[in-house]
């Protein structure tokens, strides 16, 4: 090639045309979806929680996406009953679909496990309830207290007492506790 | 084709700048018949792929699979295995012997007053959760546990009906109709139970039918 | 084999003064350093964050005290680091020096490019604070503040205004085809992070987006300098030229045709609409042509010439890294398919495709320009083949082990994730292994950019012995065996 120019255009052209097709075409098509039904936007605690699930890097091991019947077997571990909608994410910005299994799907765990008590030990320590998990524990998320200081607003975490400090009990701070409501949005049905 | 040259050595003891031959401008070599055939095939098979599943073009993402879906739900209805909706929902606390996890979730096996007793009691705290103090085989608990009462009766059935005959367990078969009258009966109820509201009779029995309630202890 | 379009009348009237390789080099020498020996430091640094993220595999109770420390901050932060410290400064300094050489022309404002690796480096260092402080975006592959970017884009554009301004003075008729590349990676890459900073997505458009902008970092801003770069040292360390001219033009418009349509392979199964992610799986597959094509350019070039590639540092590097790319895009092109991805979607297998990609390919690449383009600049030799071929070893059997480890491992947790009866926890406990050895190969790496790191100290300071003549594999192969590749 000779001429610079023949060079710019081209390669210019070329990257609009997918950037049309695949970037801005989606947005336009996808602005007139309708939310699940039930689904609603985040509250302020949630939305807060959402910030700790980005700051934490969670996406980096859950994904939040079920893939239909008929491809995998996402269904099939329980972490859906139906392939996710794009109707589900309407609300979410940044999107948090996911690319690594590292740990199970989350796109339904509001449902599959709601327990709060089951969430703060797994936070605090994943191997208190989940024996062998590669899961970080977050100590950070939480303060240890002694008898004394807890106060009636507090949400005490009982873990079983190998994890247990050795003084004091163990409180949640208001970073899980939001990231605890997040999770609970995780509906594939908000409905119920 | 000229013999190729050994530029590495031309430039020995000499500094950097000394030691580089040009830059040749390019051959003008015809790609060989094979590579327009690969570039063909990759075309071929590109164009019969989009053909095949770029589907409508709608924002449907599962177009492909919605034939499959629809199959699935046409088919009989299969009994709801109770074991597969314990390791989906009830597993990751209770565990998979049953055993809980100590001093944060209690024992489901051998937890005779709470599981394997008069069947009120497990179908009330599945539907409805239960918080609170409680004492399982001699230990005390303080938790919470939410309720499943979005499970339909022949899921709370089947998954209690195993939880009770599981590991050491061996108590008699929970039906869907008793699920269905618990749930009737309590339709009121949306906070979670406590030990003490459990441990009354009224609480223990399932409405309609008439079994006499085991005897605690 | 001589040419006869490309040395045209046009050609000998633009013809360069003798000694214009000394003036080409001396206006770029300080930025095209600058840029190298910042990328080298963000190489580093990305180490000891990859391998802090790859030990907490292992030992998932490690370091987990410290907020700043924890997995996800850490992974972010690596992949930051590499893609836009490591592989883009350090392909900045590549292509700019790639640029006058091919242009045959002297950089005038090279202060431009100082400012920019100014710029772009404490752009670096706050958004890489910022990712471990907890302000992460969270948007795979745009990890840090938006803000961040901005600084970068500006940087990119600052650094490439006196490259544009050479074009304009070239001092040859025919553009080479490394040009093609680099000039299209230059106008590519800001494109790519301006349409992606747009406030215009949400929800699963902004998947669409994401992946369409992240395959496109790979393909459009790394990959057209590592390939600009095997185009030009090649050919040009072993002394002969390109086989193919068409070849070369056909390789470059189909890669630009192609290549920016793949990334929706990434939502296979998720919830972005069907026909995009067909689409994405069809050019993934098309993009077996610009690979055949380029592989077949390299290798004809280079067939027979086995002695000069295990004499060559840079030959060696690069090779390793041409056929590296053939490797990763072949594979890519069949891990787009739904069958293969319902298995290695979400498992490691991506991660141990992701690295063969930017390092196997894109960083071995840029090493081996290196050990070509560092001599020229300082006038002074390598201080040692042996850490040179320390270098390469480790950081060739370290990417080996990392994707075999990864690849296969990868393949294992899918397939245990696909069986029912398997529990969550079975496809976690049958990686581990894999993870282990994917720590080992990581530290191989990291030892190797430290001895790297090293050389490149020594030979911008003039440390070490004043050598007399290029630094080279001892000979491997005897008299009688060299003699036969000859072809």
């Amino acid at each position: 090639m000779i001429r610079a120019s023949v060079l710019f255009v081209g390669s210019l052209a070329a990257i609009l045309m997918s950037f049309v097709a695949l970037s801005v075409f989606p947005a336009v098509q996808l602005m007139e979806i309708e939310p699940t039904e039930g689904r609603i936007d985040y509250n302020f605690a949630e939305s807060q929680g959402r910030q700790v699930y980005m700051r934490e890097g969670c996406i980096y091991c859950h994904t939040q996406q079920v893939r239909p019947d008929g491809f995998g077997n996402d269904i099939g571990r329980g972490w859906g009953t139906r392939g996710s909608e794009p109707g589900d994410y309407v609300f979410d910005f940044p999107h948090l679909l996911g690319t690594m299994r590292t740990g199970p799907d989350l796109a339904d765990i509001g449902q599959r496990q709601p327990s709060r008590d089951w969430h703060l030990s797994h936070f605090y320590n994943p191997r208190s309830v989940s024996e062998g998990s590669l899961m970080p524990s977050y100590p950070y998320l939480f303060e240890i207290k002694s008898e004394a200081e807890v106060l009636a607003s507090d949400v005490v975490v009982n873990v079983p007492e190998a994890f247990a400090p050795d003084e004091g009990v163990i409180v949640a701070k208001e970073d899980v506790l939001n990231l605890y409501a997040y999770l609970m949005t995780l509906k594939q049905d908000p409905t119920n | 084709m000229p013999e190729p040259s050994d530029p590495l050595n031309e430039g020995a003891r000499r500094p950097p700048l000394d030691r580089e031959r040009p830059l040749e401008p390019e051959g003008m070599e015809a790609p060989p018949m094979w590579l327009w055939v690969t570039i063909f095939a990759a075309a071929f098979f590109g164009a019969y792929y989009m053909g095949a599943y770029v589907g409508d073009f709608s924002a449907d993402p599962h177009y492909m699979y919605r034939d499959r879906v629809a199959a699935v739900a046409d088919e009989e209805p299969v009994a709801v295995d109770g074991g597969q909706v314990y390791t989906q929902r009830c597993q990751t606390c209770h565990q998979a012997d049953g055993e809980g996890v100590s001093g944060v979730f209690p024992p489901l096996n051998r937890a005779e007053q709470w599981v394997t007793g008069p069947e009120g009691r497990p179908i009330r705290i599945l539907l409805h959760g239960m918080e609170g103090e409680m004492e399982v085989r001699g230990n005390i608990y303080n938790g919470q546990m939410p309720g499943f009462g979005r499970l339909d009766d022949e899921e709370i059935a089947a998954v209690l009906t195993h939880i009770r005959q599981s590991w050491d367990n061996d108590a008699s078969e929970i039906t869907a109709d008793q699920v269905a009258a618990v749930r009737d009966a309590e339709a009121d109820r949306t906070a979670p139970w406590t030990a003490d509201e459990l441990l009354t009779e009224e609480r223990s029995t399932v409405p309609g039918f008439d079994d006499t309630p085991v005897a605690d202890e | 084999m001589s040419t006869t379009a490309a040395a045209s009348v046009e050609e000998k009237k633009m013809r360069p003064p003798e000694g214009w390789r000394e003036e080409v080099d001396a206006s770029v020498r300080w930025p095209v350093i600058a840029f190298i020996a910042s990328g080298t430091f963000w190489l580093i640094v990305g180490s000891v964050l990859a391998l802090l993220a790859s030990f907490k595999f292992n030992h998932p109770e490690w370091l987990v005290e410290q907020a700043s420390l924890t997995f996800g901050r850490v992974r972010p932060a690596h992949l930051q680091t590499m893609i836009f410290g490591w592989v883009s400064m350090t392909g900045f300094g590549v292509l700019t020096w790639l640029w006058a050489r091919l242009l045959k022309t002297k950089m005038r404002f090279g202060w431009l490019q100082l400012v920019s690796v100014a710029v772009w480096n404490v752009a670096m260092v706050i958004g890489t604070i910022a990712l471990l402080a907890g302000f992460s975006r969270s948007i795979e592959w745009v990890e840090f503040p938006l803000f961040v970017y901005i600084i970068i884009i500006g940087a990119i554009a600052i650094a490439a205004l006196p490259l544009f301004e050479m074009l304009r003075r070239r001092r040859v008729h025919h553009l080479y085809v490394s040009i093609w590349y680099i000039g299209a990676a230059l106008l590519w890459g800001p494109f790519l992070l301006i349409t992606f900073s747009l406030p215009i997505y949400e929800g699963v458009a902004h998947a669409t987006a994401n992946w369409w902008f992240a395959h496109n970092i790979l393909g459009l801003w790394i990959t057209p300098v590592g390939l600009a770069a095997a185009y030009y040292f090649i050919p040009k360390v072993i002394g002969r030229p390109i086989y193919s001219y068409h070849l070369s033009i056909l390789g470059f418009w189909t890669l630009a045709l192609f290549y920016n349509w793949a990334g929706l392979h990434h939502l296979v199964g998720g919830p972005a609409p069907q026909w995009g992610v067909t689409i994405s799986i069809v050019f993934s597959v098309m993009m077996v042509i610009p690979v055949v094509v380029v592989a077949l350019n390299h290798h004809m070039t280079a067939f027979g010439s086995l002695k000069a590639v295990l004499r060559s540092p840079t030959l060696r590097f690069i090779v390793f890294g041409a056929m590296s790319y053939t490797a990763v895009s072949l594979q890519g092109s069949f891990m787009s398919f739904r069958f293969w991805q319902e298995i290695t979607h979400f498992t490691h297998h991506t991660v141990g495709h992701a690295h063969l990609g930017v390092y196997a390919f894109a960083t071995m690449v840029l090493f081996g320009s290196i050990y070509y383009i560092m001599p020229r600049l300082t006038q002074w030799e390598w201080r040692s083949s042996r850490l040179i071929n320390l270098h390469f070893w480790t950081t060739a059997l370290g990417i080996g082990m990392y994707v075999v480890a990864l690849t296969i491992g990868g393949i294992l947790q899918g397939m245990t994730l696909l069986d029912t009866s398997a529990t969550f926890m079975e496809a976690q406990f049958i990686t581990e292994p894999w993870l282990y050895a994917r720590s080992i190969g990581g530290t191989l790496m990291t030892v190797g950019h430290l001895i790297f790191g090293y050389l490149l100290y020594s030979i911008i300071l003039k440390k070490g012995p004043e050598l007399e003549g290029p630094v080279y594999f001892a000979p491997v192969l005897r008299s009688g065996a060299s003699s036969s590749s000859a072809s």
